[in-house]
């Protein structure tokens, strides 16, 4: 099944029951994520937060994809919904046919062995007080598996997967750089040889060489291990390195998913098209100056708890002036339109891919 | 980002290839601190007199000698005598065992409660962390003397029953303390990272939240026992505690109140000991508060 | 207007000493801005600090000028500094909320600023909802009214910005100020940095790790490594032909959208331990094209090898610190950018030709 099923276009095919290589790993349903904050004496005012909203999502084994968004878009929570760290309001997850939710047990047992995640945060995502060698090994231990001598043996050859010297064994966590962290974090994820590994934006802390380096570890890793990824950013050109799939998400949606390089290099929705022209390149001709000011989103993020009525992006949509019924955009919802496996959310998708179509707005790095 | 960003005061090397400072190096920090060390020396001087007692006390501090009753402090009884005629030097050595012992004790029981209900009540979060918090409060919002006077008239005045009242009313700062500790522990990323490797709660509650939260603790322990050992003091003092003939410091002084006018010397020295070892403490935990990097939020 | 001479800073920490900025020269003019471009370890948000005189004094030695408008700061005292501090020098950081008092209103802030250099309340009232709008955001006057935690990380660097170009500054030092933001926000605030020190002649040093942010936001670049510069010049030449190994590295090291064939290669090993710094050239042990010389004799800053079509244009000298500086055959990272960009920057103007992609 190479179609990528990514985007649902309606009602339809439901998932076989028992789970082979050939279905998809992990399986998202129209899943919503809501947080409730009390105010007011008593807790008697609520305000909700809808951080994801009706989101449908498709991963194949050995598939990597790539979500990618700005801070309200949702993107972590999802992160967290899919290694059961978040409760969910509505909606399914389904690892290789099984509702996460309903894990129990030995079920359960085998899920954790089977997803792990890699944060944002380097300094926070080890045990201060922990060595390195005791971190790594921890997923181990936990769940019983090997000798201490095993333990040990496995603890070294993760440290060479991902590149670190064996002497870090016995440092703490402290003594190692951001990107040496990073890494440490990557091969406690590795050591339970799971099958999919989500990765929160694992080098929007660290520098530029320490994030290259990581994102080829990564890279490496994924084609070597034949792990599914999901690599959660808001840095947009990153995305080409470790995924085969892109989904950009907005205020708790999808707008516009596909093959990486075709979302990046023709992108088919004006909150995508903003995202390219924002990520920092090296491009400083006057030329991508202009589309960049022309390109970009307008105005702040919105407020997660009051999105946006009809299309969530149209209050900052730079495309909008240049559509003929713009009101329709603050009106109604856009449906996903995809064709090739690639979608976007957007009423005018089609005049969009138009526009970019035209010489004068080519991308940086188009026909580099 | 790594910056390396310097506050006031403050210096921070890009990143820090220091070695973790192990619990071997603080004893050596503490030491370089003027409080710490000042501190160290007056409670190391103690703990020696206190375990050495039957060697350096120059009399039996039972030996009543009505013949000499209420002497005024000579080279034969450098302290004086008190109102039964024992040394009130070997009785102020020997009564140090008892402040020390009974201090430690209190603070041991204290710290012990206090980091289970806190424990608990920090990562379990939802009603039983409310409903441990709200009996918490309620021992709180009694004036802890009183409280302990109540626990220990009800059991019974002894040293023994005094330690066991103060320490029932002595958890309760713990367990707050250690419960803020955990709710901000449990809210990194490494402890998800154990959640998702499959950790429960048996697992990470004593490996990563107690190694975490201890330090401050440990910092609060060495502050609280000075007071415990005035407390204790306190309870003897008003006759709950330590009981005749044994010679604890404050049993001492209630009973040299009647003498203090005219002699002098039966208040005095027990009150000078019992200076001198809670200034020790307090010294010592200044020393430690300078020196354990994670002690913030310690009253 | 700001120049830098030998600048060396020493950090007297428990753990050693640890030379921080190991002899850097810079020089900034009206205007102008000038990135710093290094990874953690580099010394160049210590560089920021000394200029800015925030370094603890009891644990810090400097060495070295800096000269503001020909007075050197080096030889102030804190109560000099302190007035020059915010008025001729202003300094922003990474995190906004961390130079944002959370329990008073933004606008009271702003206008604090103002007050702090000699203007009367009730001025500095009007000129800081003046300075809000100025710096795009909405509805300036209820937003002056906001408490820091209600607004979002783009809106409250804008303000920390309003704040520190209020008095009008002659230097503004910007550590790292986009790199919590967002993308897309990251665009708006480099942009609008880049529009307020052009009108108001403020000189900005700007530091970062990112060189892609250097490429857009800055006219002149320096990269430091190890406390030293390796590299400076105009950005346009640096980036058409670096010379340094570390600054093809970090070219290198950018992601690109259009990934295609060129891997994604940074710099190999790990940041410096600025308190071993080895003899010689401190890149050296990460340096693919090292040679022996390199091991030994610490390199001093010369005028890049020129190539073929470089144009010899004015404006800053290109300068590298490398033994065996790379020439552009040698550069297999994949072409560091596409031929012919400049920026227009500051009162001179544009220099040099756009050549057609």
């Amino acid at each position: 099944m190479t179609s990528g099923g990514l985007l649902r276009p309606g009602p339809g095919q439901e998932p076989t029951a028992a789970w082979s290589p050939a279905c998809q790993l992990l399986s998202v349903r129209d899943l919503t994520v809501e947080f409730r904050n009390s105010e007011g004496m008593f807790g008697r005012r609520h305000r909700v937060l809808r951080a994801l909203d009706g989101l449908s999502l498709d991963l194949q084994a050995g598939q990597s994809i790539a979500v990618v968004g700005e801070s309200g878009s949702g993107k972590t929570t999802l992160g967290r919904v899919i290694c059961r760290l978040q409760r969910i309001t509505a909606g399914q997850v389904l690892f290789r046919g099984q509702d996460v939710r309903a894990l129990r047990g030995a079920d359960l047992a085998r899920f954790r062995r089977s997803v792990q995640i890699i944060f944002q945060d380097p300094y926070a995502s080890l045990d201060p007080r922990i060595r390195v060698g005791s971190i790594i090994a921890e997923p181990l231990t936990v769940n019983r598996i090997g000798t201490a001598v095993e333990r040990r043996a496995k603890v070294a050859d993760l440290l060479d997967t991902v590149g670190l010297p064996r002497s870090l064994t016995r440092r703490f966590p402290h003594e190692l750089s951001g990107g040496q962290r990073q890494r440490v974090a990557i091969a406690r994820a590795l050591a339970l040889s799971p099958q999919l590994i989500i990765a929160d934006e694992p080098t929007s802390a660290l520098d530029v060489s320490a994030q290259a380096q990581v994102l080829s570890l990564l890279d490496s890793l994924r084609r070597e291990l034949s792990l599914s990824l999901v690599y959660i950013t808001h840095n947009l050109p990153t995305a080409a390195y470790v995924a085969d799939r892109a989904a950009v998400m907005y205020l708790g949606r999808i707008i516009e998913s596909g093959p990486v390089t075709d979302v990046l290099l023709s992108p088919r929705h004006p909150y995508t098209v903003a995202l390219c022209t924002a990520a920092p390149t090296l491009d400083s001709a006057e030329r991508a100056v202009a589309r960049r000011h022309q390109t970009e989103a307008r105005g702040e993020p919105p407020d997660p708890a009051s999105p946006p009525a009809g299309c969530r992006f149209h209050p900052r949509c730079w495309f909008r002036p240049q559509v003929p019924d713009g009101a329709r955009c603050a009106q109604t919802e856009p449906e996903t339109r995809a064709s090739g496996g690639h979608g976007a959310a957007c009423h005018f998708s089609h005049l969009l891919q138009e526009w970019t179509a035209k010489p004068g707005c080519q991308e940086p790095g188009r026909g580099t | 980002m790594i910056s390396s960003r310097v506050g006031e005061g403050q210096l921070v090397p890009p990143h820090d290839l220091t070695p973790a400072p192990t619990w071997t190096d603080y004893p050596r920090k503490l030491l370089r601190t003027r409080t710490g060390a000042a501190g160290a020396a007056i409670v190391g001087f103690l703990v020696l007199v206190a375990v050495l007692a039957p060697v350096i006390a120059p009399d039996n501090p039972m030996a009543v000698s009505p013949a000499a009753r209420l002497a005024a402090p000579s080279a034969r009884h450098l302290f004086g005598t008190d109102d039964l005629g024992r040394d009130l030097l070997s009785r102020v050595i020997y009564g140090s065992r008892y402040s020390l012992a009974g201090g430690v004790s209190i603070v041991l029981i204290g710290t012990l409660v206090g980091l289970v209900v806190g424990l608990i009540a920090g990562y379990a979060g939802g009603w039983l962390d409310e409903a441990l918090m709200r009996v918490t409060d309620v021992f709180l919002a009694f004036p802890s003397l009183i409280l302990a006077m109540a626990v220990a008239a009800a059991l019974g005045p002894s040293l023994v029953n005094a330690v066991i009242a103060i320490g029932a009313v002595w958890w309760p700062w713990y367990a707050r303390l250690v419960r803020g500790q955990t709710l901000r522990i449990r809210s990194q990323p490494f402890i998800a990272a154990a959640v998702v490797s499959g950790a429960r709660g048996r697992h990470i509650v004593p490996n990563h939240i107690l190694r975490n939260a201890i330090s401050p603790v440990i910092v609060q322990m060495s502050l609280d026992v000075g007071y415990a050992i005035l407390t204790l003091a306190g309870l003897s003092f008003i006759g709950l505690g330590a009981q005749p003939p044994t010679p604890e410091w404050g049993s001492m002084i209630s009973v040299g109140r009647d003498y203090y006018l005219s002699q002098w010397w039966f208040v005095t020295f027990p009150g000078l000991a019992l200076l001198l070892m809670v200034t020790g403490f307090i010294l010592l935990s200044d020393g430690l508060l300078t020196v354990v990097p994670s002690s913030r939020g310690i009253t | 207007m700001l120049e830098i001479r030998g600048l060396k800073v020493q950090l007297n920490s428990a753990h050693g000493v640890i030379h921080a900025v190991n002899g850097v020269n810079l020089s900034l003019a009206r205007g102008q801005t000038h990135a710093l471009v290094g990874e953690s370890g580099s010394g160049k948000s210590v560089t920021a600090l000394a200029v800015a005189g925030l370094l603890p004094p009891r644990q810090t030695t400097i060495r070295g000028h800096i000269l503001l408008d020909g007075t050197d700061l080096t030889m102030l005292s804190e109560r000099q500094m302190r007035r020059i501090r915010g008025g001729d020098i202003a300094m922003i950081f990474q995190d906004p909320s961390a130079a944002l008092n959370p329990v008073r209103r933004v606008g009271g802030q702003v206008a604090e600023a103002l007050t702090a250099h000699g203007m009367s309340r009730r001025e500095a009232r009007v000129k800081a909802h003046g300075l809000l709008s100025d710096v795009g955001l909405y509805k300036p006057d209820q937003l002056a009214r906001n408490y820091p935690f209600e607004l979002s990380g783009g809106m409250k660097q804008r303000v920390v910005i309003a704040a520190a170009l209020g008095p009008r500054p002659k230097v503004l030092l910007a550590d790292e100020p986009t790199t919590a933001l967002d993308a897309t926000i990251q665009e708006q605030v480099l942009r609008l940095l880049h529009r307020m020190t052009v009108d108001r002649g403020t000189a900005m040093l700007l530091i970062t790790h990112d060189l892609a942010v250097a490429a857009r936001a800055a006219g002149q670049v320096s990269v430091m490594y190890g406390g030293t510069i390796v590299e400076t010049g105009d950005t346009a030449a640096i980036l058409r032909h670096p010379r340094h190994p570390y600054t093809v590295g970090l070219l290198g090291a950018v992601p690109r959208l259009s990934r295609a064939t060129v891997p994604l290669r940074g710099v190999g090993g790990e940041p410096i331990d600025s308190r071993a710094v080895p003899p010689g050239c401190p890149f050296a042990p990460r340096c693919q094209w090292a040679v022996a010389r390199c091991w030994t004799q610490p390199p001093v800053l010369t005028p890049a090898a020129a190539v073929g079509d470089e144009t010899g244009s004015g404006g800053y000298p290109h300068l590298a610190a490398c033994w065996n500086q790379v020439l552009p055959a040698e550069v297999t990272v994949g072409k560091p950018a596409r031929p012919g960009f400049h920026r227009a920057d500051g009162p001179a103007g544009r220099h040099g030709a756009v050549s057609a992609p």
